[in-house]
């Protein structure tokens, strides 16, 4: 069965059910709306290019296993297993990657949302502090005393 | 412009989070009050505090600190953020601060404490109500801990480790069980004797049971026979030498009385018969540890039910297995993937169909030969090279008199090594011996070409000193490095 979804900038798409339900709000949707499936599936936050991107994804792990709970998904206990064809998909510029992060969150396609979230980590983890800033042009907002706690605490956490 | 960026949803932030490490997120707590923010709890989740101490902890060079972790003060303006807290020693009242949020407990006066007479009291259920697992080390408990025990709604999981329960207290302490779904008890005493007669454990899932004082294998058995739902069961008694006869359980061992149990761990001096009772009233068992139980017919029979789904199994030290049982095993156990065995005959070993058990993973075995049985070598490596899945090889030796005519496996191309070639995915080798197998610079060679991911060896691989160290050192330029035995 055939499912129709429209990006923000009004280009449509057709997918195959199983794939198109990879993404929880789409497969949400889909048992809602079962009646009335003559329209496409409007997805308002993502665009045409993330989308395609998404469904690329999505058609290449359709036959995976779900995982429905967010608890195995933390990353701290097992990785996910990245497969080379994960690996390729991941080779692409920062922004791309935030865009695809983005429309994974909105549409929940969970194994699509973490292996974005691992991209957004391998870059935040060689970075200073300054340089994530700079990267994301976030002010230094801190006054001497915050950082001073900041480093107080250090003493005895982990972190 | 600035970067679009996910990284301001505070979901995907913590997703982000759960990849770093925590000198990573160190860094992330020094961009701006926003990462702060988000970041912080995580700082604060588990907490370790050490106060007053009469000597220092876990080291003896002094210069330990007497306290560690954050002041009261700071502890109790973050109480809200703390998920598991480690108390070590008399923390000062710390125990009495309300934690909204608290998950995990421990409190640990192995190291000394400013008095050791007064017993802790803790009022869990107002103070912790989200508390859900709880531990004491070495703590003297006093009775209306138990009873808040059995009032709290939550707790699930207790853990007791060098504790003393004493007979006053002991119906209390079972009454405060009867709600958990983990215990596990570490040299904990409980006076009184048996567990009072209706007293049922219908929750509990996970049960361990080390070094039980005060408690015979069979009011071991008899509190595990009270826990019907368990998946997880493990009763360890004191060190057991072979010399000690097995003592009969007073006990009716009922038809599946565990019908949920995958995972067996029991090092404890029953009967055959016992044990085989036991194995026959289990569900389909995963994991079987025997270490040092006395497996006869009886218990073999049993452990054939279970032969179908056994992933892993430890017959390490029941000195009464025979060959021929780990001949069954390995033409009978299709999914076994750790086998943990003793001395094996070769040739009970060699008769029979083919080895099943081709998932293999780890194998500790020890193979003898009779003096006229050189031949059997390489039906022995013959049969090991089925094994491709094999990562972890262990050959060692139970050090029996009667056993000094018999020969070990030769590792040495002249006795039929090259069978192993197909061994590919092996990582670690160990020879456990108490003498040396004669591996010289041919076998090094041989490894280093068929076995590429072959990282680890360890015991002595040649008698000649000299010679050894050669072969150590050969071994290291390729990478195979040599380390202690298990």
């Amino acid at each position: 069965m055939k499912v129709t979804l429209e990006s923000s900038d009004g280009q449509v798409f057709t997918v195959d059910k199983e794939v198109a339900e990879l993404s929880v709000i789409i497969k949400e949707m889909l048992v809602i709306e079962q009646a009335n499936q003559d329209h496409p599936i409007p997805l308002l936050n993502v665009g045409a290019v993330e989308l395609a991107k998404v469904i690329e994804y999505c058609e290449h792990h359709r036959n995976d296993p779900t995982i429905d709970d967010d608890e195995d998904y933390d990353s701290r206990k097992k990785p996910i297993e990245m497969d080379d064809w994960d690996k390729q998909f991941t080779i692409v510029n920062k922004e791309m990657m935030f865009e695809l992060i983005l429309a994974a969150n909105s549409m929940q396609v969970k194994p699509l949302l973490h292996l974005g979230c691992r991209y957004a980590a391998d870059i935040v983890k060689r970075m200073s502090p300054t340089e994530i800033r700079d990267l994301f042009q976030i002010d230094d907002d801190f006054t001497p005393e915050e950082q001073d706690k900041i480093e107080w605490e250090k003493q005895w956490t982990k972190l | 412009m600035p970067l679009e960026t996910p990284l301001e949803i505070p979901e995907i932030m913590l997703l982000v989070a759960s990849c770093l490490r925590d000198e990573e997120l160190a860094q992330c707590l020094r961009v701006s009050r926003t990462w702060r923010d988000l970041f912080r709890p995580l700082r604060w989740r588990e907490v370790r505090v050490g106060h007053k101490f009469r000597e220092p902890p876990f080291n003896s060079s002094g210069d330990y600190p007497r306290c560690f972790g954050p002041r009261p003060v700071d502890i109790y303006h973050h109480r809200d953020l703390i998920l598991d807290l480690t108390l070590f020693g008399d923390t000062a009242g710390l125990d009495k601060y309300n934690y909204p949020n608290l998950h995990k407990l421990a409190i640990d006066y192995t190291c000394g404490t400013g008095d050791s007479e007064q017993k802790v009291d803790l009022a869990l259920t107002e103070m912790f109500p989200s508390l859900i697992d709880l531990r004491f080390e070495k703590v003297p408990v006093g009775v209306t801990s138990w009873i808040t025990l059995f009032a709290h709604h939550h707790i699930r999981i207790l853990t007791l480790c060098n504790i003393l329960v004493n007979t006053d207290d002991a119906p209390t302490f079972w009454k405060a069980c009867a709600k958990l779904e983990n215990l596990e008890m570490d040299r904990v005493i409980i006076q009184g004797g048996r567990i009072p007669a209706d007293m049922m454990f219908d929750r509990m899932r996970t049960l361990y049971v080390w070094e039980a004082k005060e408690m015979d294998e069979t009011s071991l058995i008899d509190l595990a026979l009270r826990c019907p739902k368990l998946e997880e069961l493990i009763l360890a008694t004191v060190v057991i030498s072979p010399d000690t006869p097995p003592k009969p359980i007073n006990l009716p061992i009922p038809k599946e009385c565990w019908p949920h149990l995958e995972n067996l761990q029991l090092e404890c001096n029953i009967q055959d018969a016992d044990l085989g009772s036991i194995l026959e009233g289990v569900g389909n068992l995963i994991c079987l540890d025997l270490h040092s139980c006395t497996m006869g017919e009886q218990a073999f029979r049993a452990l054939g039910l279970h032969f179908s789904t056994l992933v892993e199994l430890n017959l390490q030290n029941c000195f009464s297995a025979t060959s021929s049982m780990f001949r069954d095993i390995m033409c009978s156990c299709p999914e076994l993937e750790v086998l943990k065995a003793n001395n094996v005959f070769a040739n009970d070993v060699t008769e029979g169909g083919p080895w099943v058990c081709q998932l293999l993973r780890k194998l500790k075995i020890c193979f003898l030969f009779g003096s006229s049985e050189t031949y059997l070598q390489l039906l022995i490596f013959e049969r090991l090279s089925t094994l491709v899945q094999l990562e972890c090889l262990t050959l060692y030796y139970l050090d029996f008199e009667y056993y000094d005519e018999r020969r070990i496996l030769e590792f040495r191309l002249d006795f039929g090594l090259s069978h192993l070639e197909s061994l590919k995915q092996l990582t670690t080798l160990d020879f456990n011996y108490p003498y040396v197998p004669q591996i010289g610079m041919l076998e090094v060679a041989w490894m280093k070409t068929n076995w590429q991911n072959l990282t680890r060896i360890s015991g002595e691989l040649n008698d000649n000193p000299n010679e050894n160290e050669r072969v150590i050192s050969a071994l290291s330029k390729r990478g195979i490095y040599r380390e202690w035995s298990e």
